[in-house]
C-alpha cells in the first residue's frame, strides 16, 4: 500500500520535486560564500570548460537582487529561472487542474 | 469495442493502460484509423532515453526538443543539461516525459478521427 503510494507520487511529481528543490536550495544559498566541494561532474572529470559554469551562482545572485553579478556569473541565470518556473507551473497545472495524473 | 492489444501490441505500462481505456468505446473502423495516426505520431520512450544519454557525451537537451519543449531544450543546450543535473533527472524520468507527450498525441488523434 505504502510502496504503491510512493510509486504514484514518484511517477507524477518527481520532475516537479526535483526542479523546485533545486531552485529552493539556490534561494537559500549564499552566492558570495566560497564553494564547497564542486558538484559539477565536468569538474570531477577534469574538464575545465563547462557551458553551465556559474549557473547556480547566477540564479542565487538573482534571488539576492544582484543582477549585474548574476549576469557576470552566467548570462542564462535569469532565463533559467523563468523557464524552470514556467515548466514547474505547467506541470502543476497539468497534474492538479487538468487532472492528468498517471494512475497506478 | 476494440481491444488495444490487437492494434497496438508494442505499448507498455501506463501508456498501454491509458490507450486501452481510450479505445474501449471505439468500433473497429475507428480503432484502425486511431492506430494509424497514433503510431505515426507517438514517440518511443527508448528514443527519449537514448537522446537523453547523448547529453552526457555531446549536446544536452535533444530529448526536450524532440518532445516539443523548446524553452527547456534551449536551456539544456546552453547549460550542458543544467550542469548534468537536469540530464540525470530526465534519465530517471524519461518514461513520464514520453507518456506526457504521447498522451497529448492520443488526445489529438481522437479529435482528428472524429
Amino acid at each position: 500500500m505504502l510502496s504503491k503510494k510512493i510509486h504514484y507520487l514518484f511517477k507524477n511529481y518527481f520532475e516537479i520535486a526535483a526542479f523546485s528543490m533545486g531552485l529552493l536550495l539556490l534561494v537559500l544559498m549564499d552566492p558570495e560564500a566560497a564553494n564547497g566541494p564542486s558538484l559539477c561532474l565536468f569538474d570531477q572529470l577534469g574538464i575545465k570548460f563547462c557551458p553551465g559554469d556559474g549557473l547556480g551562482h547566477a540564479i542565487a545572485f538573482i534571488f539576492e537582487g544582484e543582477f549585474y553579478k548574476s549576469f557576470n556569473s552566467n548570462a542564462l541565470g535569469g532565463p533559467a529561472i523563468v523557464i524552470l518556473v514556467g515548466r514547474i507551473g505547467y506541470l502543476l497545472h497539468q497534474k492538479l487542474i487538468a487532472n492528468k495524473t498517471i494512475k497506478i | 469495442m476494440a481491444q488495444m492489444i490487437d492494434y497496438l501490441p508494442e505499448l507498455e505500462g501506463d501508456e498501454a493502460a491509458y490507450i486501452s481505456k481510450l479505445m474501449e468505446s471505439m468500433d473497429e473502423d475507428k480503432a484502425q484509423k486511431f492506430t494509424r495516426v497514433y503510431r505515426a505520431r507517438r514517440k518511443e520512450p527508448q528514443i527519449v532515453l537514448l537522446t537523453t544519454l547523448v547529453g552526457f557525451v555531446a549536446v544536452a537537451g535533444v530529448h526536450r526538443f524532440l518532445l516539443g519543449q523548446i524553452g527547456m531544450g534551449i536551456l539544456y543546450l546552453f547549460t550542458g543539461g543544467l550542469c548534468f543535473i537536469g540530464t540525470i533527472v530526465d534519465l530517471i524520468n524519461y518514461k513520464s516525459l514520453a507518456f506526457e507527450y504521447n498522451r497529448d498525441v492520443a488526445q489529438e488523434a481522437v479529435t482528428l478521427i472524429k
